[in-house]
């Protein structure tokens, strides 16, 4: 079963293996677009088909002569039946040989998921959009036409209103379900792709090693803290200094500078830090601390933040 | 200040872990990026063979991980990984084509067993609204214009002469290949968008779905009523049911879906009323595609079969025909090698 999550468009599906996993549910916004996408290729393909029968109306015209009333009804009949095929199959067709996406979803990084956490079927995937029949084609022709009096107009204000709540129907759930998403049992899911950063405790605890230091690191004091210093911050403090140490750019340095003074500061680190010193004494306490920190996990406690005496500001 | 910490220039215990078990993750992400981009068909047998245990590695990482380390880079890494490999193993596993033929012949089948029920729940109301209209229309021929709005009638009254009424039937028009744009009218077409609406209305407890079914039973009621009058009820009844069987049986499957939808919603259960819709919303959706396909064929039927066979008999084999092969399809399909 997925959980819903305090954080908005978090939910926490689990695995038929039993492990709970985060993820975040596409924003309408993108859903959106990838529709639009997909429409436009959709588009294109049945553009493609009627070029092609006309092309080879063409063709049978100018070699064998044959032209007149019933090939035209073929290539006509060719060009509809091949824009019906492709309008009906485009998306059954991707999701299923895509696993989840359509070039659209695929463009815009997202993926139809099931909501239980269990496989995806070909049959969700058909479900969900023979419904984007109701939802999307049919009230597209049915605004291009025209009531015939008063009472067909008075149907179809009512049936405008009724279509309105099938296609605006993302935005009256939590979960942003379309109606093929609530029969099918579906859902669209961001599907991101990060890289394996390095990890900055192997990273700082190698370039520490006492083989390894430059003479410049040799000139700095040893870095040393105590159980005491040790013990004011939690993980969240720990990760966002994970963040500081790792950024990059113009700011990078003064910020890293800033932290370790006011980290300094925070913790009774008396010794006076140079700007250069700055850096290895975050690095060091970030090894310190997470030292720290993890031999307590391994005892089963777990420090989520600092105490809270002076609010829940950053560690910075 | 009591003893200091010890230098940790020995490694971490989760860098270890993480260096342990790294080479195991990236070859997981290998596989999941090339099955994202080529599919899971392009991989080799050792690699297939290989896949699910590299998940569940990473899976029990990732369980370790969150227990013991607090290196955020490895978390979210190994939390994205999961996902993108859970998705990329639980996905659609079945070829496009044989996915369609087992929705063909397996769930379509078996929704309209499980749909029965309310099918011949639409068919008596709707058989209800062509008794009363009948009734009402022999009993005095001005219920006609009640039941049938001018447009539906085409020239069809009491007031019509028997040649104009039997020309209707029999109108022996030129066929021509023009005649194909049934393809397109095929979902705008009147009988096609009574059968959509009948469905889709069934979310409003049912009741605008029988309202609807009652009364296209009578506007059919009433032209039955008609025709007995001159003595052409047999010959209206090859019209009729060359593609009425296909075509009434289409309304009344896209009713009973509706009607399945009004209860799930009226009466929920046990579950709650949005879980109980889906639930329900699975088989009248499987009943809607079976419609749609009836539809289109009765479509064809009335394009082409209405006007190139004008002997009744005839008309009526083909009715019966496709009625006997529409049930074979909903009785036999799918009863034997179910998944």
């Amino acid at each position: 079963m997925a959980a819903a999550d305090s954080r908005k468009g978090q939910r926490t599906l689990i695995t038929p293996e039993g492990v709970p996993l985060d993820i975040s549910l596409a924003d309408r916004g993108s859903r959106f677009a990838a529709l639009l996408i997909d429409l436009v290729v959709l588009g294109l393909l049945v553009t493609t088909v009627w070029a092609l029968a006309f092309l080879g109306l063409w063709f049978l015209h100018n070699t064998f002569d044959i032209g007149g009333n019933f090939a035209l009804g073929l290539t006509v009949s060719i060009g509809i039946i091949g824009s019906f095929l492709i309008r009906s199959f485009y998306f059954c067709w991707f999701e299923i040989r895509w696993r989840g996406s359509t070039p659209g979803k695929r463009m815009l990084g997202i993926r139809v998921a099931d909501r239980h956490g269990g496989r995806l079927t070909a049959e969700a995937v058909i479900a969900r959009n023979i419904m984007r029949e109701i939802e999307l084609f049919l009230p597209v022709t049915f605004l291009l036409s025209r009531p015939g009096d008063e009472v067909e107009a008075w149907q179809n204000l009512l049936t405008t209103v009724w279509i309105g709540i099938f296609v605006f129907m993302p935005f009256f759930n939590r979960d942003r379900l379309r109606v093929g998403d609530l029969v099918a049992g579906t859902w669209v899911i961001n599907l991101p792709r990060p890289r394996l950063l390095q990890d900055m405790g192997a990273a700082t605890s190698a370039r520490a090693a006492p083989a390894k230091r430059t003479r410049f690191q040799q000139s700095l004091p040893d870095f040393t803290f105590t159980p005491a210093q040790l013990s004011i911050y939690g993980v969240y403090e720990l990760q966002t200094l994970e963040t500081v140490l790792r950024a990059t750019g113009k700011a990078a340095d003064a910020t890293r500078q800033d932290v370790a003074r006011r980290i300094a500061r925070k913790i009774d680190y008396t010794e006076p830090l140079r700007n250069v010193a700055c850096q290895p004494f975050l690095e060091a306490f970030y090894l310190a601390q997470r030292n720290r920190l993890e031999a307590d996990l391994l005892m089963g406690k777990r420090k989520e933040r600092k105490a809270a005496e002076d609010g829940p500001s950053e560690p910075s | 200040m009591g003893q200091t910490v010890k230098r940790a220039s020995a490694e971490l215990k989760s860098s270890a872990f993480r260096k342990e078990r790294e080479h195991l993750w990236l070859e997981l992400d290998g596989l999941v990026t090339r099955i994202e981009k080529k599919g899971l068909r392009k991989l080799t047998a050792e690699e297939t063979l290989k896949l699910p245990m590299l998940y569940r590695q990473t899976l029990s990482s990732l369980s370790v991980a969150r227990a013991t380390s607090l290196d955020a880079a490895v978390l979210s890494y190994l939390e994205v990984l999961s996902t993108r490999a859970y998705l990329a193993i639980y996905g659609v596993n079945t070829g496009f084509v044989a996915s369609l033929w087992h929705l063909l012949w397996h769930s379509l089948p078996t929704a309209m067993r499980q749909g029965a029920a309310h099918v011949s729940v639409a068919g008596a109301i709707f058989a209800l609204g062509a008794l009363v209209s009948y009734a009402l229309v022999v009993g005095n021929p001005d219920w006609f214009y009640s039941f049938v709005s001018p447009e539906m009638a085409g020239g069809r009254a009491p007031t019509t002469s028997d040649t104009d009424l039997r020309a209707v039937i029999y109108d022996n028009a030129e066929l021509q290949i023009g005649n194909l744009q049934f393809f397109t009218s095929f979902l705008f077409s009147h009988n096609a968008g009574i059968a959509l609406l009948a469905f889709a209305l069934g979310f409003a407890f049912g009741i605008p779905t029988m309202l609807l079914l009652f009364y296209n039973g009578c506007t059919v009621g009433a032209f039955m009523a008609l025709y007995a009058s001159r003595g052409m009820a047999v010959d209206l009844g090859g019209w009729l049911t060359i593609h009425g069987t296909t075509e009434i049986l289409a309304i009344l499957i896209c009713g009973g879906g509706g009607l399945m939808l009004g209860q799930a919603a009226a009466f929920p259960g046990r579950l709650s009323r949005l879980d109980n819709l889906a639930a329900a919303g699975r088989t009248a959706a499987r009943m809607l595609v079976v419609a749609i396909i009836m539809l289109f064929v009765a479509a064809i039927l009335e394009g082409f079969g209405r006007q190139l066979i004008q002997d009744m008999s005839a008309r009526y084999g083909i009715g019966l025909i496709m009625l006997t092969l529409w049930m074979v399809w909903f009785l036999t399909g799918g009863r034997r090698g179910r998944r």
